[in-house]
């Protein structure tokens, strides 16, 4: 009796729910409806033979896409991947081996019809050290593609699938150890177009995040190798964007202009982290979560899964620097999930009326890199004066050294040691340096105070980076100190320890 | 050894005197021995007996596989099958029968099929190793037998696949040795087994102990019983991926013979 | 003419052994093999093995050369997969014509050259071979089975019990022993590996 009310009642609202989309929505958009309508599923998929001749699948490297596809009828498609095992810059003055599909990571983005026949090769390169295979979320069959792929090196498979789903599916190397190939950077993205094709839009760009684990420390310099435990403890040393800390920022940020909608087609590979998918300053207009066939609209954050997908799209109205994360914001800061866009166009004030888009999250990094790239520029050029040093390092020591000593350096009485006309600070120059290295603890005087805290060790900076924050505050708040060279921090590292633990 | 391999090289002769007799000074006894595999032998079973057998030191080198081929033509490059190996064999080797510079001496030979490695160890009276004498020589660290559950053991292991492969190998007999006197089980190249074909590992590794039964008779496909010793079972997947005419830049080998 | 031309080959190539039982059954050659035209470098008649058969003769495996060949690799006492594999080989001879059986050999050779006598391998194949067939089922050393098994891409151990864990894997050998096609299909047939295999047999008389 109780079961029967109820079932009718979910009946009812079923019923009322349904009317009332049907009542605000355009009908002919499927994708805007209710749960009441859906696309088929892999039953409605197949379009029958392929017809034509077949297509190369064009493949990009991130974070470009392919065109659309503008086809009408399921054709045969070829693909061909390479995988390569390349040495990449992971971060800056840090290397490591990704193993890769096509060179990059994520791997080349693959574009396709809902009903395309698919005759996929997977190419060994022979400098491989590795056996490899690939398993495609967008394939329907055990394994995904896996067991038909399975290649020594200096050798190539071939097999043959038909895309009965539509959608933005990951895939990614299923070879033991899988997380290992996983977490070396053997993922992409493949789109299944609808037969319909998507809407048209002014950009598409394609990033995938993916979490890393090295022996060494967070941007300790060198060759690093992956870590096991790290792995198996998922805990990262970095999450990244594209690869590499510096693969969407500066020169690399995406580009778009005020007035234009941008799609973008965001993946994770893992292997362990998920993503809380966020660009600070904007909203997504609609994403469809999962990389599946429904939008939601008007959403903040989205959470892509581990070896999942999602398609966001957003018109930008203000020009600006818009800051794509992870938004459980540890890592955007401090593992380098943090990835750029820059939006050209006349200023909205009406829209928005600051410079500033998230001045809490800015302050690390985004707004800053210009100063920096700039010092990074012209020390290479041996024209770096003392004001680019100072620019560089005042964004610097804004995303590094402003928690405790404060953006204004005045520190936090009886806490921090202020650094803003600070007797210990300019009294040694040598001392300062092997401060911001090595850290400091146990009581010091400063300005006739007497502080007793700890210092951590900030040997993760780079010489440069040392210099310019240096070289920043003994210019800074009434202190008249002369600059610090990246010399003269090499040759502090290069003769005092740091404490066990800290980078080197 | 690889001193008098440097000097017959000066003297431009022959290098047939320089392979190791089967049962030659550059080989260490090891076992008999009872040891747990991370391939189990049999379902619940886990302890494998190992017979009394010797083993070579270091892998093979280029010059000794020189010599090989010299003396038996039918394994040059230019004559060998496609049965018995790839068109990359010996590709990095200047001619036939000459290393040039691509292919040092004392560097492992590569680049070797399975047939290719076993008649060499078969012209010296010897045999490839099998999977599981290999994998209890290679289960020694520099001052144990067994150094599987080291974790530091394990990492410099994984070290090795962090290093790209653009660089040209080493020569043989650089790095230390293990707790028997073998040298670059690990951190040099990949090697051949006897059984490499013995190891029926899915082709798609997920499906460990799965559904798949049919397709292998027995047991079903092999299940690995110490999942995160990835050292091993990335040499496994590595081995499982072969066929025995493949030849790649990584792949090596040593011989193995039954103690007298 | 041909067919004496063919026998010179293998006498000459392979030595005397393979005459008797090879020649003599070989009416439908089709696939003309010029004289002294060497093996191709893909065959698996490269390998210098010899089998030792259900009638306790010894034949080379080149000595196969001539006929397109079902090969496979099994053992007598195997309670798995082993009986399957024979009923898709006879499923397979069973869809063909008269005549295009005519055109194929079908061979099985043993994992397990210890247990699997002559004998043993002659009650198996009564057991599963068609009626008129003649199937050679074969024993060899421990060693070419390994060989054998390599290059027909089959992975298979001998475990501590007396059984072995193995593929299951028909192979279709051309006339010169260069594997054409292979399916892990059993029971059903594999339509692409049909394909290849009625390609390769003589037109059914119509």
């Amino acid at each position: 009796m109780n079961i029967g009310t109820s079932t009718l009642l979910s009946f009812l609202l079923v019923l009322l729910l349904s009317m009332t989309t049907g009542c605000t929505r355009s009908s002919d958009d499927p994708a805007a409806g209710s749960a009441v309508t859906d696309t088929g599923g892999s039953a409605s998929g197949d379009f029958g033979p392929p017809q034509g001749e077949p297509i190369k699948a064009v493949l990009t490297s991130p974070p470009d896409v392919p065109p659309p596809l503008n086809r009408s009828h399921p054709a045969k498609v070829i693909v061909e991947l390479e995988v390569r095992e390349l040495e990449k810059e992971i971060s800056e003055g840090v290397t490591y081996t990704f193993w890769t599909f096509g060179g990059t990571v994520p791997g080349s983005f693959i574009r396709i019809r809902q009903g395309d026949t698919v005759e996929f090769h997977l190419l060994n390169h022979p400098d491989s050290k590795m056996p490899h295979n690939i398993d495609l979320h967008g394939v329907t069959g055990p394994g995904g593609g896996a067991s038909s792929t399975f290649t020594a090196p200096g050798h190539r498979s071939q097999f043959t699938f038909k895309a009965l789903n539509q959608g933005l599916f990951v895939y990614h190397c299923a070879t033991a150890p899988v997380g290992m190939h996983v977490a070396n950077g053997m993922y992409g993205l493949i789109l299944v177009e609808p037969p319909e094709g998507l809407t048209p839009v002014d950009h598409e760009y394609y990033v995938m995040q993916g979490d890393f684990y090295t022996v060494g420390k967070y941007r300790e310099k060198g060759l690093q190798s992956f870590d096991m435990q790290k792995a198996i403890d998922e805990n990262p040393t970095y999450v990244l964007f594209n690869g590499s800390e510096g693969a969407l920022v500066g020169d690399k940020a995406l580009q778009a202009k005020t007035g234009e909608t941008v799609r973008l087609y965001v993946g994770n590979g893992g292997p362990n982290l998920v993503s809380s998918f966020h660009v600070i300053g904007e909203i997504f207009d609609k994403v469809w979560f999962e990389g599946g066939t429904r939008f939601q609209e008007n959403v903040q954050t989205t959470l892509i899964p581990s070896g999942g997908a999602a398609i966001a799209e957003f018109r930008l109205e203000v020009p600006g620097s818009y800051i794509l994360v992870d938004h459980s914001i540890f890592r955007a800061f401090n593992k380098g999930a943090l990835a750029m866009l820059k939006a050209d166009g006349p200023e909205n004030k009406l829209i928005y009326s600051g410079k500033e888009v998230d001045a809490d999250y800015l302050g690390d990094k985004a707004g800053s890199l210009t100063a920096v790239s700039e010092a990074v520029m012209a020390r290479a050029q041996g024209r770096l004066t003392k004001e680019q040093q100072i620019s560089a390092g005042k964004a610097q020591y804004t995303g590094t050294c402003s928690v405790c000593h404060q953006g204004n350096g005045q520190g936090l009485p009886g806490v921090f040691p202020p650094l803003a006309k600070s007797d210990f600070l300019m009294a040694n120059k040598r001392r300062a340096i092997e401060t911001v290295l090595n850290g400091l603890s146990g009581a010091v005087t400063v300005n006739g105070k007497q502080y007793n805290s700890v210092m951590p060790p900030m040997s993760q900076l780079t010489d440069d980076e040392v210099a310019n924050i240096l070289t920043y505050a003994m210019s800074s708040w009434g202190n008249q100190g002369a600059a610090v060279s990246k010399e003269e921090v090499t040759q502090v590292r290069a003769t005092t320890k740091r404490a066990e633990g800290a980078a080197e | 050894m690889r001193l008098t391999v440097c000097l017959l090289l000066l003297a431009g002769t022959s290098l047939a005197a320089t392979s190791t007799g089967g049962a030659g000074t550059d080989s260490v006894t090891l076992g008999p021995a009872k040891f747990e595999s991370v391939l189990p032998p049999a379902p619940g079973k886990r302890a494998v007996a190992l017979a009394s057998f010797r083993l070579d030191r270091r892998p093979v080198t280029n010059a000794e596989f020189l010599a090989f081929v010299r003396e038996h033509p039918r394994w040059r490059r230019d004559r060998i099958p496609r049965l018995f190996a790839d068109a990359q064999y010996l590709s990095h080797w200047q001619g036939a029968d000459r290393l040039g510079e691509s292919a040092l001496p004392a560097q492992p030979v590569t680049r070797v099929s399975w047939f290719a490695a076993k008649a060499y160890c078969e012209s010296r009276g010897a045999r490839l190793a099998t999977w599981y004498e290999w994998e209890y020589a290679a289960a020694a660290g520099p001052a144990v037998a067994d150094a599987r559950r080291d974790p530091a053991w394990r990492q410099t292991i994984l070290n090795w696949y962090a290093r790209p492969s653009s660089k040209p190998l080493a020569a043989v007999g650089q790095e230390s040795a293990n707790y028997y006197g073998l040298q670059d089980l690990h951190g040099l190249v990949w090697e051949w087994v006897l059984d490499f074909n013995a190891l029926l590992i899915s082709n798609d590794s997920r499906e460990q102990g799965g559904a798949n039964r049919l397709k292998f008779c027995g047991e079903g496909a092999l299940s690995t019983a110490d999942r995160d010793n990835y050292a091993v079972l990335m040499r496994i997947a590595y081995l499982s991926a072969l066929e025995a005419n493949y030849t790649t830049g990584n792949l090596g080998f040593r011989c193995a013979l039954e103690a007298s | 003419m041909i067919k004496q031309n063919t026998c010179g080959i293998w006498v000459t190539a392979v030595a005397a052994v393979a005459a008797s039982t090879s020649c003599g059954a070989d009416t439908h050659q089709h696939e003309v093999i010029a004289p002294g035209t060497p093996v191709p470098g893909e065959s698996i008649y490269q390998l210098e093995l010899s089998l030792t058969d259900q009638n306790g003769q010894s034949t080379m495996l080149s000595a196969l050369r001539g006929k397109p060949t079902l090969i496979t690799l099994f053992y007598t006492s195997c309670q798995g997969v082993c009986p399957l594999l024979a009923v898709t080989l006879r499923n397979i001879e069973e869809s063909l014509s008269a005549q295009e059986r005519q055109g194929l050999k079908t061979v099985m050779v043993s994992f397990d050259p210890q247990r699997d006598t002559p004998q043993a391998l002659g009650e198996f194949a009564k057991l599963h071979q068609p009626e008129g067939s003649n199937w050679l089922l074969a024993r060899t050393a421990e060693d070419n089975v390994r060989e054998l098994a390599a290059v027909l891409g089959i992975r298979y151990r001998p475990l501590p019990d007396g059984v072995f864990s193995h593929s299951a894997v028909i192979a279709l050998l051309d006339a010169d022993g260069v594997v054409r096609a292979r399916t892990e299909m059993l029971q059903e047939l594999d339509p692409q590996f049909m394909q290849t295999l009625r390609a390769m047999l003589p037109e059914p008389a119509s």
